[in-house]
């Protein structure tokens, strides 16, 4: 692997890279596998494992405790964000079909598909602090040309 | 003719020995994890969710913005925006049975399907349990000139690394053309998957700090796409140092690497998958081509197979 | 800030057992508390405690945590109520929800994960942990010992584990519980054996039957092997708090013994031979005819455990090999001298 040091050798960036066993000298690696050594240095697995934490008895189960009464929480939440749309599904059904009864050509209309429908580019996913300038009030979109 | 195993006192040979090998049997249930009955390593014992396991990751640590976004505000938006009042399901073109004239068709894996190799993918109404959603982000780096400078296949690794946050894995040449010198198994860049939050941290700054900067760029062509959902486009290298991660550190990036960058979403089909990433703040540009067969999804199809 | 977190019903032991709780005081205290009133408890050395801090703000987390747990747990005990007052004939379904409601009670989790030996067993949450913890290990390393070492098929055909099976010999006070198929010196296996079997389902004066039988006689004169009886129980009661087989509980009852125990005596330049523990369900008391065990030394498993309608729940398993001290336990059970096979004898 490329950890050792001595086991490469870059003459320069122009001529391939070789590897070649050689004896160490004084001067030192070269700039150019100096930078690959780091650039490998900086991707070894040693540095991705984080120390592991030491947990007493009691710490270990009151974690144990934190982690399943969040697992309780999230799932809830889950359960009840499908609950909604499953409502918005039923009532959206019911509306479209009650449409569909009372004017057939409405429903023609309201139910053409949607393909190449986009959101606005100005919809932005929300940040934690607002911007500085909260709203563009001299905002309007731009024409597309035509 | 039987053979009946004896085991005799005097000599342990079992007769009866067959004439291939055999997989000895088992006489019980029970499924047995070897990982569990060694004591060597036991804290590769515990499951990954558990603290004290190697493996375990504080994966949640603060908001997901783009989740949240998803979820607050797209979801029940895109709920709407695909539903058709009666809207059948699109059968795909599957592979066929055999209609089993000769014997020899028995067994036979199934016939390929109609005029492709490939079965196409059956598309559902839209209800709740298809909304689309972003599922991944791939990143692939492919160095064409990695073949001559090995050294820029891990100077490509390390700027993925850098950008997104996690370890790429390499890409090696599959195939040998002699003319460029390509052999297969060459390392030639890397390549990347994110997920979750990795992914969501990756596209805003793709969204908010990268592709407005980017002057040329007016957005994704609206004729992208893999027909089912999988969006891609692409990243020059002059595109890569608006990235913050390059940006702030770039004289110790003499060369940059374009990428190519695909959006894996739930979504059925490409319009929908369109749909989903212009909510997620992805500019599209061009006409758009909507296959005739998603068109007519009011008449009902037989399936055929 | 260290007052206890416990306000509902995992607090309250009027209607649950007092075993759901920490014995030790202070280790309960420490696990009731949002954080360390006393230092980790549970910490042995000096300077491990000194150095020893806990995870930032775990003790603002936790008795949130606790609340949410425990609320759960308050509307599953109604639950339970509930079934109770409409008089629910259901015991498993009620078991199961016992389960739920303490599954995730700290204390609980403590005690089944570091008392694991004093739990009790009569609570279905101590019984559920006790399940899991038995199938990550026992289960699989008595199964796969009795698979390689062909004790199924070559005694009974197979065997669906639902017992957990502990063996120990009274040799020297080593309080160690035998790993199934280790190879035991004859000095170690002369007198008979202590099993603990833990059984997962409720169970109240069951009854057992325990075969040890070694298929690894040799029978010469047809060139094969037979089968030796080497101790047989039966009727031998247990249930969830009292699952020990030892030599108290067989003098004060001597109707449980069909055979004696007869100590392994493995014959010189034999290999080694395998010791079978079988332990069998009862549906009531064994028939005096059908137990009877008339010839020890060409003995039938399986047409007994036939005849007699046994289930098999659980098994063990050990191997002896001849050595320097076989013959005293020949003398000292007045047993015959050993023979000794060699090629010549052929």
């Amino acid at each position: 692997m490329y950890t050792s040091r001595a086991a490469i050798r870059v003459v320069s960036h122009v001529k391939p890279t070789q590897q070649v066993r050689y004896k160490r000298d004084k001067t030192g690696l070269n700039p150019q596998l100096e930078r690959i050594v780091s650039q490998l240095s900086v991707m070894s697995a040693g540095r991705k494992q984080p120390r592991l934490l030491k947990l007493c008895n009691e710490d270990y189960v009151k974690h144990k405790t934190v982690m399943k009464a969040w697992s309780h929480y999230r799932k809830a939440k889950i359960q009840e964000n499908e609950k909604l749309l499953q409502k918005q599904y039923e009532s959206m059904k019911e509306a479209v079909s009650e449409l569909q009864n009372l004017s057939p050509e409405l429903f023609e209309i309201a139910n053409e598909h949607q393909y190449g429908k986009r959101f606005p580019l100005e919809l932005r996913v929300p940040t934690e602090y607002p911007p500085r300038q909260i709203w563009f009030y001299d905002y309007f979109p731009k024409q597309e040309a035509k | 003719m039987t053979l009946v195993s004896v085991r005799s006192f005097s000599s342990s040979v079992s007769l009866g020995k067959a004439a291939c090998a055999q997989v000895k049997p088992v006489h019980h249930k029970v499924r047995i994890i070897k990982k569990n009955l060694s004591p060597r390593f036991p804290e590769l014992k515990y499951p990954s969710h558990d603290i004290k396991s190697p493996k375990f990751r504080p994966y949640l640590t603060h908001l997901d913005r783009v989740d949240h976004h998803y979820h607050n505000v797209l979801e029940s938006d895109l709920l709407l925006i695909g539903y058709r009042h009666g809207q059948q399901p699109i059968y795909g073109n599957k592979r066929r049975h055999w209609d089993m004239s000769s014997p020899y068709q028995i067994n036979r894996p199934l016939r390929k399907p109609k005029g492709q190799i490939v079965p196409s993918q059956t598309i559902n109404p839209r209800d709740t349990g298809n909304i689309a959603k972003l599922q991944s982000i791939s990143i692939n780096c492919f160095v064409k000139d990695a073949k001559q400078y090995p050294a820029m296949a891990i100077g490509a690794t390390l700027q993925l690394q850098q950008i997104t946050g996690v370890k790429p894995k390499p890409i090696y040449a599959k195939t040998n053309v002699p003319n460029w010198k390509l052999r297969p198994g060459m390392k030639m860049g890397a390549k990347v998957e994110l997920f979750g939050r990795d992914a969501s941290q990756f596209l805003s700054t793709l969204t908010e700090i990268v592709l407005p900067r980017i002057g040329e760029f007016n957005g994704i062509s609206n004729r992208a796409g893999d027909r089912y959902g999988n969006i891609a486009f692409g990243l020059t290298s002059d595109h890569i140092k608006y990235f913050p991660e390059i940006e702030l550190n770039q004289d110790s990036w003499p060369n940059l690497y374009g990428f190519d960058i695909t959006l894996h979403t739930t979504a059925q089909t490409d319009a929908d998958a369109r749909i989903l990433l212009s909510g997620l703040g992805l500019p599209f540009v061009g006409s758009e081509r909507i296959p005739k067969t998603l068109l007519d999804d009011l008449t009902v199809h037989p399936y055929e197979n | 800030m260290s007052s206890s977190v416990s306000r509902g019903i995992w607090s309250n032991f009027t209607n649950r057992s007092k075993s759901l709780a920490i014995k030790s005081a202070k280790l309960q205290k420490a696990v009731l508390s949002p954080d360390l009133p006393n230092g980790p408890v549970s910490l042995k050395a000096l300077s491990s405690k000194r150095k020893y801090y806990s995870p930032i703000d775990l003790d603002k987390i936790y008795p949130l945590a606790y609340e949410i747990l425990e609320k759960k747990s308050e509307k599953i005990y109604s639950k339970i109520e509930d079934l109770k007052k409409k008089g629910s004939e259901n015991v498993e379904e009620i078991n199961d929800l016992l389960v739920e409601a303490e599954i995730n009670n700290p204390e609980v989790v403590y005690n089944s994960l570091y008392a694991a030996n004093t739990i009790d067993l009569t609570q279905p949450v101590y019984r559920h942990y006790a399940k899991k913890q038995w199938e990550s290990y026992n289960k699989m390393i008595t199964m796969q010992r009795l698979e390689t070492l062909s004790i199924i098929p070559d005694t009974l055909p197979t065997l669906e584990p639902e017992v957990d099976v502990h063996m120990k010999f009274p040799h020297n006070n080593v309080d160690t519980w035998v790993e199934p198929g280790s190879i035991l010196s004859s000095n170690v296996t002369s007198k008979p054996p202590i099993f603990k079997i833990t059984e997962f389902k409720e169970s109240k004066n069951d009854l057992y039957t325990i075969l040890i039988v070694n298929p690894d006689t040799p029978d010469v004169e047809n060139n094969s092997y037979t089968t030796t009886l080497h101790w047989a129980l039966k009727d031998v009661e247990l249930s969830n708090n009292d699952s020990i087989i030892d030599i108290q509980k067989l003098d004060s009852n001597p109707q449980y013994s069909i055979v004696d125990y007869l100590p392994p005596t493995p014959e010189k330049n034999l290999g080694k031979q395998r010791f079978a523990v079988w332990i069998f369900r009862q549906d009531g008391k064994l028939n005096e005819e059908t137990s009877k065990v008339e010839n020890i030394n060409n003995f039938q498993i399986r047409e007994f455990v036939e005849n007699n309608k046994l289930q098999a729940v659980g098994a063990h398993a050990w191997r002896s090999v001849w050595d320097l001290n076989v013959e005293n336990v020949r003398k000292e059970y007045g047993l015959p001298a050993g023979r000794i096979f060699s090629r010549d004898s052929f």
